[in-house]
């Protein structure tokens, strides 16, 4: 009988066991984060991830839209967003929103908790927020340039308050001052350089003025956008080194800023989507004849550009079909020479600097220099060299819109269509962000 | 040794102590079994008479041994002289000699041989012995009709506390102060009752009850007699029903078609698949539908664990039970019967039982079938020439240059009659089952090996079962039920471009499937990213092996007459292996791009069990019958997962990832916890009035603090009018009962952790790690719950042979979680909430009839039918669209899950070719209607009604049964019309292409041919639609026993030799392989058929030995 009171007594003590304490093992609770120096690395290294997953749109939207490529109906998302059609259903188009803002949530993480670790000197707290404002200001001034006024979020998300979580849009002017502040303060306290495979694949010093001499060329505040490439120029020089079609074929070039880097862990579909089948891609990008006719002769660009299979072009500076971790170059020397070029010129002109700067980069091309008589003369020289020089790497689109030229080149008359609507999703998910963008 | 480990508590819970004392347990148990029940009549007896009398043969007899005979001289004289030749024999031997041919039986009680009247029928019998004055001790033997003696039957004097229950050997001893009516009672037999007037010994046979074998209800933690039953439960007795003789490769099969309310669907043909089981219909929209399978006591995992990349075909973790162990199968479905097992219950519970041994019954059974499977059906598609003409008109219609020069030169592949074959299937199975009073033990093996009836696909089980159940003393039992089993499947991939079944039906026909050197043809010359099926099949690997151990131990202690303590421990452990490699050669896409690819996936879970119950009966004033029931119960599981891939591989012939150059792998886990406290009261009151209540109280670790525990009341009352004298004198009226219940259920099935404000890692960037916020906390997040009233009646007439059921319910569940939109802006995409509404109602019908009960001929009936409406009754964020390209499906407030959502198409525009479509927002449709605010509910996957109706004959020897299944009112999206029906790509067609419009002017039921669609018509609309009602033969079986003396002089019981036949026939106007289908297993996108592997037609010849 004892053995039986014995074996009841076992089983009791069995279940006394507290089963209802549960933790996951592959992931942890907010609150046991932000506690150690390493976690600060983590969160910001997650945040370049979120990089790194809106990085092919970054290049489609900026390309789809122009006469540099034609999204064909293998792929009929890339064929709407190619004729401008935009529709709910397109989770391409719907992607371009979303994964800017977990991007942005992912920095506003980073900005709010890496200052509350404890025994982390303030300097190395700094260093990692100003890498998390810089791919917030990076992310701010793409929305703002595709979809206008959108909600400003500087806060991270804790709650599923829908309510709350319903922001309204902040006007042009208010993102483009957050989008300043932040690029301030990266400018002030990113690194000078990261050592090792980091060298360019963080912000840097030089990957901040290189983005403020975007924004500034793109607000036409001129002299800012010339001072900020000439610190860009002080650090990298103003001299194309590097062949052009080594830009793509090696990752990390000497010309290269900043590039957001893949490799076989982490892959992307650029090289697929813009090879052939006979190279493992599916070409549901094709190659517009309208660039592809462009070139001068004797360009060296093109050759380094296109390939030719399967009676079609085929775009290849994305060419790692089978590895798929193409790298997408965000800032290299040759687009902070042009923007200085173009700065210089709508400052002044004639202008012998503007010139050095872009036969420079024609020097590199294989093409003789050449001197524009007038402003307008240069202007047409430059921007077709801005396009030849800098196709598919994310600026047709916003070159187009930047200098007016909606109507020329593309034949688009509307000038609503310079902003693309916001998705209709998103405004059933947040009323606040009625009306929708004039035009839709 | 920290074998504690083993069950992840954080402190060692279970101790070493504990473990030797199961150890001690186990060894106990296993002795036990060896100690085989001797007995034997060790008296030798030599005789030798020629037609001698029975009395003087008794006598010499009684010299010979120490036996005393009781008998009536009368009586010995109606025996026939006897013939004994006996040296050196048994009792035994020599009893049945004289007694052979003779009008008189014996039976041996302790050392009296006892003779009497042979009885002309085997019915419920006193024997009477002696008449003597009223004694004072009386005592007796009760034995079987095989004169086998029954231990442990209670014996009492009615309105008296006086009783006793029989010994080893069937005796009782008991001593009566007067004379009054003794009742036998023992389960599963016919209670008896003797007046003791006139008698002190009393050799009593007691009947099986061969009803009540089938109506011992399972119910949560305990059985029940069917007419004490106030909640509405199915039973199917699947050893009864022989339906194990089937070719059915899981247990949920078994189930479908033949309890009221429960609606299975498998969910594809393929072998090993799952099944969508839903009782009274579903109740959430992300918990889960699947109901609790309860098996032998041990709830079970199962979840879908597939892992590995290209298994897009969900294993099905029940697949591990093999049919042919199961006694029965008991369905739990309203919420007073499911509320003991709370918050899992809301989808109804399902109870396995698995077959035991039997005292004194050693049985030895083979059962064999062999059989072979074969597609019954084919979609007719355009051969090679015509295929040619659309794909031209296609170009032409969007100006393109047609790009066949000569579609009519093109010859035409049957891809179709290259992947499906005749498969053969088998089963071989043994059991071995029996026991002594004090041990019973079943064990069995089993081997299922199924050829897919598609080219590459397959599935084999071998299976272990032990169930084992020893008394110990008295007081105390223990037993164990395990089983052990392994499954490999041979997937294949349901994809749209490499998937075998979808690629046969969209791949051009024009194509030879091979070269002319005989090798399998790898090129396409018009879609370059899709496979020749036999290639697939022929490179592609893609096996899933899974192992499972299922089995619990348990003690059961009698504290008091009447009040039991049981506890047991069980474990649920599933492993799956799944390896997936596509070889680096030209023949395949991925093998071209990848350089060939491999995935290697482990998956663990590891649950287990603890339950303690106290249990305790007793009968108050004769009338008043009390069940208590407390429990306490903790539960874990644990689950991980790892899985390797890798691209790049040297070799075609080395599969291992480590001969890969591109590396990938991830591990992931979780786990989960359930404690609960539940408790039962059934009450009865004269057999006329049954009350059951219930509580149960769980806490999970899957919710936040704020509402970890949840508690789950129900209640249930049945009225047996039947039982009233003013019906009792209807002869023909055997029962009638009303039932009414209500009860509360929960659903914890919301995934692990999704309370918890988390980040995870695996954000890795340049090769460092990263973490990312992944989910935000809500801590108030609860349980679903669902509310259920019942109402039933149950009918029975003519002794048993016209039983008539029906259930009406109404099952509301509410704080359904939901995945609440956020605004993305948030950098989230939602949030689980507990929002939402879903309403189920329905009512069930079941008829049994014996049509004709004659000795060589019987015929019966059974027919059921059920009817369920659903419907979203709240839905706070409004209509979610899902499915295919997010807008065929939608759930929307107001309508059932599974509804389908798109554009209602109004005609064919003769002028355009394209669809006009009803234009529900109002801006003319132009250029195109929209996806999101164009769309209009086109139809709904919920059926009206489904049910089954099964004949069973069988006439001497022979047995037959046909079983039809009925399916009414749902629709299904066919997807491969979706598909090759857009008429937009090199994709081969059905021939239904033929009625698409041509040419300006044409009325046409169908839309014009267009590259690349530029026009929509192949968006979701009512086109790809279709009536999904059917009417199946869904099995035939055609059985011959034999039963002779050779077999019997051989060992051998019976023998029956069997035909079945599975899917026979099925009337539909569905246009695709199978109306029966739900390609995404759950209910939110109910109905898709993704060009789904088909159900097989099979035909199996079966053998089953019993020895």
């Amino acid at each position: 009988m004892k053995k039986i009171y014995l074996i009841i007594f076992l089983y009791l003590t069995v279940s006394s066991c507290d089963v209802t304490n549960q933790e996951p093992i592959d992931s942890v609770s907010a609150q046991v984060l932000f506690t150690r120096e390493s976690d600060a690395e983590a969160a910001i290294i997650g945040t370049y991830r979120h990089m790194a997953n809106l990085g092919p749109n970054y290049i489609f939207f900026a390309e789809l839209p122009t006469k540099n490529s034609k999204g064909n109906a293998l792929n009929r998302q890339f064929e709407q967003l190619n004729n401008l059609i935009i529709v709910a259903d397109n989770s391409q188009f719907t992607g371009l929103w979303d994964q800017q803002y977990v991007l942005i949530n992912s920095a506003n993480v980073v900005i709010k908790n890496v200052p509350k670790i404890p025994g982390m000197a303030d300097a190395a707290k700094n260093s990692v927020i100003a890498e998390a404002r810089f791919l917030r200001a990076f992310t701010y001034f793409n929305l703002v340039r595709y979809f206008g006024a959108v909600p400003l979020v500087t806060e991270p998300t804790e709650s599923p308050d829908v309510a709350a979580l319903q922001v309204s849009r902040a006007p042009v002017a208010d993102v483009y001052t957050q989008i300043l502040s932040d690029l301030d303060f990266a400018k002030l306290n990113l690194p000078e350089t990261f050592t090792g495979l980091g060298k360019t694949a963080r912000a840097t010093k030089a990957a901040a003025f290189a983005l403020g001499a975007r924004i500034h060329l793109t607000r036409k505040n001129y002299a800012l956008a010339i001072a900020d490439a000439n610190q860009v120029a002080s650090r990298r020089g103003e001299t194309l080194s590097v062949a052009y079609a080594n830009l793509f074929l090696t990752k990390n070039s000497a010309e290269s800023i900043f590039e957001i880097n893949y490799d076989t862990q982490l892959q992307n579909n650029l090289a697929t989507t813009f090879l052939p089948g006979s190279l493992s891609g599916t070409r549901t990008i094709e190659v517009n004849n309208d660039i592809f006719n462009a070139y001068e002769v004797g360009d060296l660009r093109k050759d380094a550009t296109y390939g030719f299979a399967n009676a079609a072009n085929f775009m290849k500076k994305y060419s790692r079909g089978g590895t798929r971790d193409d790298n997408i170059i965000v800032f290299r020397i040759a687009e902070v020479m042009l923007t200085k070029a173009e700065a210089l010129a709508e400052t002044s002109y004639p202008n012998v600097d503007a010139l050095r700067l872009l036969n420079e980069v024609r020097r590199r091309a294989g093409l003789v220099a050449i001197n524009p008589a007038t402003l307008a003369a240069f202007r047409t020289a430059l921007y077709k060299e801005r396009r030849l020089e800098l196709c598919f790497e994310g600026h047709e689109w916003h070159d187009i819109v930047r200098t007016g030229r909606l109507q020329a080149v593309l034949g688009i008359t509307d000038p609503n269509k310079s902003i693309w609507p916001v998705p209709s999703v998103e405004i059933a998910r947040n009323p606040k962000l009625e009306p929708q963008n004039p035009g839709y | 040794m920290k074998l504690y480990m083993l069950f992840k508590c954080k402190e060692p819970c279970i101790s070493l102590k504990f473990i030797r004392v199961m150890k001690l347990v186990i060894i106990l148990c296993l002795t036990s079994l060896l100690q085989v029940n001797a007995t034997s009549y060790a008296q030798k007896i030599s005789l030798s008479v020629k037609n001698a009398p029975m009395e003087k043969v008794l006598r010499e007899i009684q010299k010979q041994v120490n036996y005393s005979f009781l008998y009536n001289t009368q009586m010995l004289r109606s025996a026939k002289p006897v013939n004994i030749n006996a040296s050196n024999s048994s009792l035994e031997e020599v009893l049945k000699q004289c007694f052979a041919d003779q009008p008189l039986t014996y039976s041996i009680v302790d050392e009296t041989i006892i003779v009497s009247k042979k009885q002309e029928k085997v019915e419920a019998a006193v024997i009477e012995v002696k008449e003597v004055a009223p004694p004072q001790e009386i005592k007796g033997k009760v034995t079987d009709s095989k004169g086998v003696p029954l231990p442990g039957v209670s014996v009492k004097l009615k309105k008296t506390s006086i009783g006793a229950s029989t010994d080893i050997n069937g005796n009782f001893t008991l001593n009566i102060p007067d004379a009054g009516i003794l009742e036998f009672t023992y389960i599963g037999f016919i209670t008896q009752d003797i007046s003791t007037a006139n008698r002190t010994t009393f050799n009593i046979v007691l009947l099986e009850d061969q009803q009540a074998l089938g109506e011992i209800v399972v119910i949560g933690y305990g059985t029940q007699n069917k007419k004490d039953v106030s909640s509405a439960i199915g039973s199917l007795a699947v050893g009864n029903k022989k339906l194990a003789d089937l070719p059915i490769t899981s247990p949920e099969q078994l189930l479908q078609g033949r309890v009221a309310g429960v609606n299975i669907t498998q969910d594809t043909g393929t072998p090993g698949g799952r099944s969508t089981v839903r009782i009274r219909g579903a109740s959430s929209i992300t918990g889960g539908n699947d109901p609790l399978y309860v098996v032998d006591g041990v709830p079970i995992n199962t979840g879908n664990y597939n892992g590995a990349a290209g298994g897009s075909v969900p294993q099905n973790p029940l697949a591990n039970i093999s049919p042919n162990d199961i006694e029965s199968i008991d369905v739990l479905k309203d919420a007073s019967a499911a509320a003991i097992y709370g918050s899992r219950a809301s989808n109804g519970v399902i109870v396995i039982t698995t077959k035991r041994g039997k005292q004194d019954q050693t049985k030895i059974s083979y059962n064999t079938y062999f059989g072979f499977q074969e597609v019954a059906k084919r979609i007719p598609l355009l051969g090679g020439p015509e295929w040619g003409e659309l794909v031209n008109e296609a170009n032409v219609n969007v100006g393109r240059t047609p790009p066949i020069a000569n579609p009519s030169a093109l010859t035409t592949t049957d891809w179709q009659e290259e992947i499906f074959r005749r498969a053969p299937i088998s089963n071989n199975e043994l059991s071995l089952s029996g026991g002594t009073q004090k041990t019973q033990y079943f064990l069995s093996g089993s081997y299922l090996n199924q050829t897919g009836v598609v080219i590459g696909s397959g599935f084999s089980r071998g299976n272990f079962r032990f169930n084992f159940d020893q008394k110990i003393n008295d007081r105390l039992k223990a037993g164990i039920n395990m089983s052990m089993n392994r499954s490999k499947t041979d997937r294949v991939s349901a994809g749209d471009r490499d998937g075998i079944v979808a690629v046969a039906i969209v791949k051009s026909p024009a194509i030879p499937a091979r070269n002319a050197d005989g090798s399998l043809n790898p090129n396409d010359p018009y879609i370059s990213n899709i496979d020749n099926p036999l290639i697939i099949a022929d490179q592609v690997r893609n096996d899933a092996f899974s192992n499972r151990a299922l089995g619990n131990a348990f003690v059961e202690f009698k504290i008091l007459e009447g009040l039991n303590f049981r506890s047991s421990i069980g474990l649920d452990f599933l492993s799956l292996d799944e390896v997936y490699f596509v070889p680096p050669n030209r023949l395949t896409v991925l093998g071209r791009t990848t350089n060939g690819s491999g995935t290697n996936s482990m998956t663990q879970d590891l649950g287990w069990i603890n339950e303690n119950t106290l249990n305790y009966s007793k009968t108050f004033k004769e009338n008043h019958r009390f069940n208590v029931l407390l429990g306490y119960s903790n539960q874990e599981s644990t689950f991980n997962r790892t899985i390797a891939s890798a691209t790049n591989f040297a070799l075609e012939a080395i599969q291992t990832l480590s001969s890969a150059a591109i590396k990938n792998s991830s591990s992931t886990g979780g786990s989960w916890g359930l404690t609960s406290y539940f408790s039962r009261l059934n009450y009865s009151y004269k057999d006329k009035f049954n009350l059951a209540a219930s509580y149960r109280i769980d806490g999970s670790s899957r919710f936040a603090e704020n509402n970890k525990y949840g508690s789950f009341p129900s209640v249930s009352a049945a009225y047996r009018l039947g039982q009233e004298d003013f019906l009792k004198d209807l002869s023909w009226v055997e029962d009638v009962k009303v039932r009414a219940s209500w009860g509360r259920t929960g659903n914890q099935e919301i995934g692990n952790f999704t309370s918890r404000g988390l980040f995870a890692g695996g954000f890795n960037y340049i090769g460092i790690s990263g973490l990312s916020q992944t989910q935000l906390a809500n801590p108030d997040l609860s349980w679903e719950s669902t509310e259920q009233t019942n109402i039933g009646l149950d009918l029975s007439f003519f002794k048993g042979r016209i039983t008539f059921s029906t259930d009406m319910y109404k099952k509301n569940t509410s704080g359904l979680l939901l995945a609440v939109s956020l605004p993305r802006s948030s950098g989230f995409n939602s949030s689980i909430q507990n929002v939402g509404n879903v309403e189920n109602k329905g009512i069930e019908l079941a008829l049994n009839t014996v049509n004709i009960d004659k000795k060589d001929f019987k015929w019966s009936t059974d027919f059921n039918i059920s009817f369920n409406r659903n419907k979203v009754t709240k839905l706070p964020g409004g209509d979610i669209p899902l499915g295919f390209n997010g807008y065929a499906s939608v759930i929307k407030e107001g309508y059932p899950l599974g509804t389908f959502y798109g554009w209602q198409i109004i005609r064919v525009n003769p002028a355009t070719g394209n669809y006009d479509v009803v234009d529900v927002n109002g801006d003319g449709n132009i250029p195109l209607a929209s996806t999101t605010l164009d769309n209009v509910v086109l139809g709904s996957a919920q059926p009206k009604f489904t049910g089954g109706f099964t004949n069973s004959v069988s006439y001497k020897n022979f047995d037959a049964s046909v079983f039809m299944h009925f399916v009414y009112g749902n629709q299904i999206f066919n997807q491969a019309e979706y598909s090759y029906g857009r008429l937009h790509t090199w994709f081969n067609s059905s021939t239904l292409a033929r009625e698409r419009w041509r040419k300006p002017g044409d009325i046409a039921t169908l839309h014009r041919a267009a590259f690349g669609d530029p026009t929509r018509n192949g968006s979701v609309s009512n086109r790809v639609l279709q009536d999904g009602s059917f009417l199946r033969v869904k099995n035939v079986a055609l059985g011959y026993n034999i039963q002779n003396a050779t077999l019997k002089k051989a060992g051998i019981q019976n023998i029956r030799v069997y035909a079945a036949g599975q899917n026979i026939f099925t009337w539909t106007d569905y246009r695709g392989y199978d109306p029966e289908v739900n390609a995404n297993g759950n209910d939110t996108t109910l109905g898709f058929d993704m060009s789904s592997y088909p159900q097989a037609r099979s035909f199996s010849l079966g053998l089953n030995a019993t020895f």
